[in-house]
Parts: C-alpha cells; sequence; structure tokens
C-alpha cells in the first residue's frame, strides 16, 4: 500500500489529479448569495436586539432554523443538549430557609393545579386539553411532546421554577466538539426534558421558536408569576407553550414491530454501512484512534458484500410493509398499533423522571415539589379511542399515506401543534372545534401525581 | 445555534467580511455533509450567527477559517443527530447510496442551480459516500487545498490520523468510482 505523504503532495498520480479537479470542478457553482448572507445579519440583529430590548418573553422570538423547526413541528425532538444530568432528586415538599425569614412549609402550600388531589387519591387523572396535559401533535412515533398547563395555586408566590430530575438517558456518538467531555467519544443525553417555545415565523415556514428570553431546551424554566387570577390561580404568559419531551428507547419501539425492526435494519446498513457510526449504540473508542476496528474499516469480502446485503434488507423491509398494509383495513389496524407502542414506550422514559417544581414566596423561601406524568391505567382503549378519533376528524387513510411516504411515521396538527400541513407524513388537521366536541380526543390520557413525599 | 443566551460580540461588518472571505467554503462543506441545499444554508446561518456571538480571538485569516469550518462540521453533525434528518430527510438520502443503486453514475439525487450535481455527478456522488470521517479530510483536502496540519485543527485529531484516514477515504473514493474513466471527469 502507497503511503500517504503530504509534504510531497503525493496526489501526483492522473487519478489523483483527476480527483481535484473533478471536485473543483463540482463545487466551482457552488456560492453563497446576498440573501442568504442578509439572513444571517437579520439574526444577528435580531440577537442584538433582544439584548438591548430586555423585551419580556413571548415576544419577538429568536428565530431557529428550519431544521430545528422541523424537528419540533414533527414532535419528535430528542434532548440534543447534553446538560448535566440530574440524579433522582430528594427534596422534600418542605419550605427550604433561603435566609431570608423563611416561613414554615405549612404557611406555603402550593400545587401545580393540574395536580390537586382528589380526595381520595394524589393520582389526578388530567384531560387532554389546554388546561391539561395534551400531546403537542399527535404522531406515530417513539417520542411525543405533551403542552402543560403550568398553573399553579398558592399564596404568594412570585416565581416558579420547573426541571426535569431523574430522566434517563440514552447514548450517542459525541462529535469532536465534545471530545473534552467525552474522551471514549460516547455522549449521554436525557431523554426527557423541558421545552418553552413560541409560535413563530421562520422564513417561509411557521413553527415552535425559542422564547425571546431563554432557550429552546433549559436546563430549567423559571417563570414569574402575575398577579393571581380570579380562579385563585397564578397563570403562565400568554404565547409561551411548555413542554415535556419524552422518547423512549429508541430499540425498544423498533423491536415492538417486525415491519420496524425491517426498516430499523435496512437504514442501519444504508446510514451506517460499516457499523462504527451506530448513533444508537455507540461503542466507545478514543478520538485518535485510527485502527481498522475503530475506523469500521472493512475487509474486500465484507465490501463487495455490501450492496447485496443492503439491497436484500431493502426487500425485506418493502415486502414486511407490502404484508402489514396489504388492505386498507391491515394498514389501519397495524398504524393504531404502532401509535399505541410509540406512546407506550414513550411512557417508559415519561414514569421514570420527575418534574421538580420549585416556588419561590415573597418572603423568599422555597418548596419544591416532585410529580410523576405517566399513561393512564386503560390507556390502550383511551389511545386506541385516539386514534379513531384522529383518523375521522382528519380524514386519515393511513394505507394511502403509507404507499406514498414508504414509511410508517405519520403526524396529525390540531391547535396545540399549529395547523402547518408541511411535512412528508402530515396525516391531516383536527380544528379546534372537532377536537373539544369529540369526548375521545379531550379523554385524560395522563395522570399526574405528587410523589414529594415518596 | 443561536438562542436568547447568546450575545452578540462583533460588528456586522465583521461577520460580512467573513461571509466575503470564507462563506463558500463553509457552504460546499455543509453541502458536502449534507447533501442538500436547503441544510447546507441552514448550517451557513448557524455557523456565522455562532461566530458573531463568539468571543474566540483570531490570530489569522487561516486560523478563522480553520475555526469556521470546524464550526461547520459540528453543526452537520448536531443536523446528523436530529430525530428528522435521520428518520425523513435521510430517506431521500437511502434512494441515492450505493447499496440501492448498482450504476454509480445513475443520477437519483435531487439537483438544481449551483448544485455539484449539476456538474459532476459520479465524482460528487462518491464523494457523498464516504464514511464522514473519510469525507471530510478528502472534501477538505482536495477542495479547500489545507494541509494535514490544518485540517487536523479543523477535524479536531491528531495529523497522523487525518493521514490515515486521508489514505483511506481516497482508496474508498477509488473503489467507489472503479471503472470510470478518470480522464472523462
Amino acid at each position: 500500500m502507497r503511503q500517504f505523504d503530504d509534504k510531497a503532495g503525493d496526489f501526483a498520480s492522473g487519478a489523483d489529479e483527476a480527483i481535484k479537479a473533478g471536485l473543483e470542478s463540482a463545487v466551482s457553482e457552488v456560492r453563497t448569495s446576498p440573501r442568504l448572507d442578509d439572513r444571517v445579519i437579520d439574526r444577528i440583529r435580531d440577537i442584538r436586539s433582544q439584548q438591548d430590548a430586555q423585551v419580556p418573553h413571548g415576544r419577538s422570538p429568536v428565530l431557529l432554523p428550519r431544521v430545528a423547526v422541523g424537528a419540533v413541528a414533527c414532535g419528535l425532538a430528542l434532548a440534543v443538549a447534553i446538560g448535566a444530568m440530574s440524579s433522582p432528586a430528594s427534596p422534600s415538599g418542605t419550605t427550604q430557609d433561603s435566609g431570608t425569614g423563611a416561613s414554615e412549609a405549612s404557611e406555603h402550600p402550593f400545587s401545580l393545579s393540574i395536580a390537586q388531589a382528589s380526595e381520595t387519591s394524589k393520582e389526578v387523572s388530567v384531560a387532554a386539553t389546554n388546561d391539561g396535559i395534551r400531546p403537542v401533535s399527535d404522531e406515530v412515533s417513539r417520542s411525543q411532546e405533551l403542552k402543560l398547563n403550568l398553573s399553579v395555586t398558592g399564596d404568594n408566590i412570585t416565581s416558579v421554577t420547573y426541571r426535569i430530575v431523574g430522566s434517563p438517558t440514552e447514548k450517542y456518538r459525541a462529535s469532536v466538539m465534545d471530545k473534552d467531555r467525552f474522551p471514549d467519544g460516547v455522549g449521554t443525553r436525557d431523554l426527557v426534558s423541558l421545552h418553552q417555545a413560541v409560535w413563530g415565523s421562520y422564513e417561509q415556514t411557521e413553527g415552535f421558536v425559542a422564547p425571546k428570553e431563554g432557550q429552546f431546551q433549559p436546563e430549567s424554566i423559571t417563570i414569574d408569576y402575575g398577579q393571581r387570577s380570579a380562579d385563585g390561580s397564578y397563570h403562565t404568559a400568554d404565547g409561551v407553550y411548555h413542554f415535556v419531551a419524552a422518547s423512549g428507547d429508541m430499540q425498544s419501539y423498533w423491536d415492538s414491530d417486525p415491519t420496524l425492526q425491517a426498516l430499523d435494519a435496512w437504514l442501519d446498513a444504508t446510514l451506517s454501512p460499516d457499523g462504527s457510526d451506530d448513533n444508537e449504540n455507540p461503542t466507545p473508542r478514543a478520538w485518535d484512534d485510527t485502527s481498522a476496528e475503530a475506523e469500521g474499516q472493512d475487509s474486500e469480502q465484507e465490501r463487495a458484500s455490501r450492496p447485496k446485503r443492503t439491497n436484500e434488507l431493502r426487500a425485506a423491509y418493502d415486502s414486511a410493509l407490502a404484508d402489514a398494509t396489504s388492505t386498507p383495513e391491515k394498514a389501519y389496524e397495524w398504524t393504531r398499533k404502532n401509535y399505541i407502542s410509540g406512546f407506550v414506550t414513550c411512557n417508559d422514559s415519561l414514569s421514570q423522571a420527575r418534574l421538580e417544581v420549585t416556588a419561590t414566596f415573597a418572603d423568599g423561601s422555597t418548596t419544591t415539589r416532585l410529580y410523576r406524568i405517566e399513561l393512564v391505567d386503560d390507556y390502550e382503549r383511551v389511545l386506541s379511542d385516539r386514534f379513531d378519533a384522529l383518523c375521522e376528524a382528519a380524514g386519515t387513510i393511513p394505507a394511502d399515506l403509507i404507499a406514498r411516504t414508504g414509511l410508517p411515521w405519520m403526524d396529525w396538527d390540531t391547535s396545540a401543534s399549529h395547523v402547518r400541513g408541511e411535512s412528508m407524513t402530515y396525516a391531516g388537521s383536527i380544528s379546534d372545534e372537532q377536537y373539544a366536541s369529540d369526548p375521545r380526543l379531550t379523554a385524560a390520557m395522563y395522570t399526574i401525581t405528587d410523589v414529594t413525599e415518596e | 445555534m443561536a438562542d436568547g443566551r447568546e450575545r452578540v460580540q462583533r460588528s456586522d461588518a465583521f461577520v460580512r467580511d467573513a461571509m466575503s472571505a470564507w462563506g463558500d467554503s463553509v457552504l460546499r462543506l455543509a453541502l458536502a455533509q449534507t447533501g442538500s441545499r436547503a441544510d447546507a444554508e441552514d448550517v451557513y446561518q448557524d455557523v456565522f450567527v455562532s461566530l458573531a456571538c463568539s468571543p474566540t480571538k483570531f490570530e489569522s485569516d487561516e486560523h478563522l477559517k480553520a475555526w469556521l469550518l470546524r464550526v461547520t462540521i459540528n453543526r452537520c453533525h448536531d443536523l446528523r443527530r436530529t430525530w428528522w434528518w435521520r428518520h425523513i430527510a435521510s430517506m431521500e438520502e437511502l434512494d441515492r447510496e450505493p447499496s440501492t443503486s448498482e450504476d454509480p453514475t445513475s443520477d437519483s439525487v435531487v439537483g438544481g442551480r449551483g448544485h455539484p450535481e449539476d456538474s459532476c455527478p459520479p465524482l460528487w456522488d462518491a464523494l457523498r459516500r464516504l464514511p464522514e470521517r473519510y469525507r471530510t479530510p478528502v472534501f477538505l483536502f482536495y477542495v479547500e487545498e489545507m494541509s494535514c496540519a490544518r485540517i487536523a485543527e479543523v477535524a479536531g485529531c491528531r495529523e497522523s490520523t487525518v493521514r490515515t484516514r486521508l489514505q483511506r477515504g481516497r482508496e474508498k473514493l477509488r473503489k467507489t468510482l472503479e471503472g470510470l474513466d478518470y480522464e472523462a471527469i
């Protein structure tokens, strides 16, 4: 094998010169444009004006790039930021002395409005409405985003801080920027996280964007509550969405169905043909490890057989998909099953995490409560009915959508997600009126339980 | 990526000068990494917004260029990690993989004005098929004419690693192109 000689500029063969000339020719027409540069400057000015203005959040959003909007619009955003992983918290629900004359817990009771316990149980079923807990966008997916009503009850509350603790995590192949934090090349991220966003526009596309103040996915969210309203609750500012994004274990979701398994196998073989870029189950390796194994350097035999193998996997997926969707009825039931299993997989992560809520009172003292959110006991019936209602209201025919995309995924727009209809897997829209009038859609999907004392 | 907590550290003029000097390089690298003009333009915006918000002191134009290309690579990594890219955008990608098309010259990628597919489909296609860790050094060496030392700085690895990957990347590129008439490229 001829060794590369950088100093000698050893690409002197005819082939190498041709490669260089060919690639240079290929990109010679790629140029930036004044329009693109102007967009950059607009974004910078937006950030600068935000620094100067100190405007309350919920207005003049900082625009995120199209991909971020798309990811949120899909309701499938994963925990990308690698924030410090919090261990399951142990704060009690008692008032903590802040050094400013803290008062006793009993003097400052408070709770999330949606978690006010009934007389018989601390577990509360919460309607799937804007006043409760509802999916931002119903999807066939292993990830869900749940819009939360963060109104609180209590007295003399000045602010409340929310964060997720005890989230399970997943590993991923870290990028070089994180090599100091992850010397073995394997990063870790939370499967459950808090998001905040406002509705805004970005170029031609509307979508969720970061609020004026604060990140799209912060480690915690602190809300300064205004005056207590007539109903005795403290409400969040209008226009800001707060939601919990939860993802189930990816492999569990793939394994829940043989056709999804076939899709997974084909995706992996094609996107990570040598197995070395496996983002779902990365193996530790030093950043400078250039061994054949770490580099995924495959043998001639492996290289030769790869196209055949990948084509076989593609054919296996096509065959499985065709079988699963051979009739409209089978496609409908298969999609319903995937819809439900997505929520179930997601619930495995969600129910392990805790929503930690810390209220700060006018006297400076604080009280922390912990909540667990999970699917209702009869979730199979609730989700099955909900799927029927979605398809009826939006006129969705799963067989048609699957035939068009070749994918099992689909998503429905509701008022919580805002109508967009632009995604490849768009399955239809449900109006506010349709949503509110169908008890199958507003039926409680989740319970919330105060587990502070557990 | 810019967010509400970042602060702009540089003037518009500085950013415009940087875009004028190195914008094409950033866009080309992003295009090589993502294969999509729209994604590349998103990455481009993020990179220069990051520049505006970065306190890094640049010692030279080359230092600035290396910084920009490194941020470009990392932003592309972030993009590839998103669910949207992996499961939706990547579906378009799959149909142009060599394994699904025995003919490497097949024109299966949607091109467009100013897209490399228009001018050199087989070679660009072959570059796109390289694993990322090989694609980056090959692209930076051939197109940006960067030295191995500079590529190492951009890629965040040792120079010896760059040499290894460059060599293997070139071999993989040749394998992919095997049978093509190089003189005709």
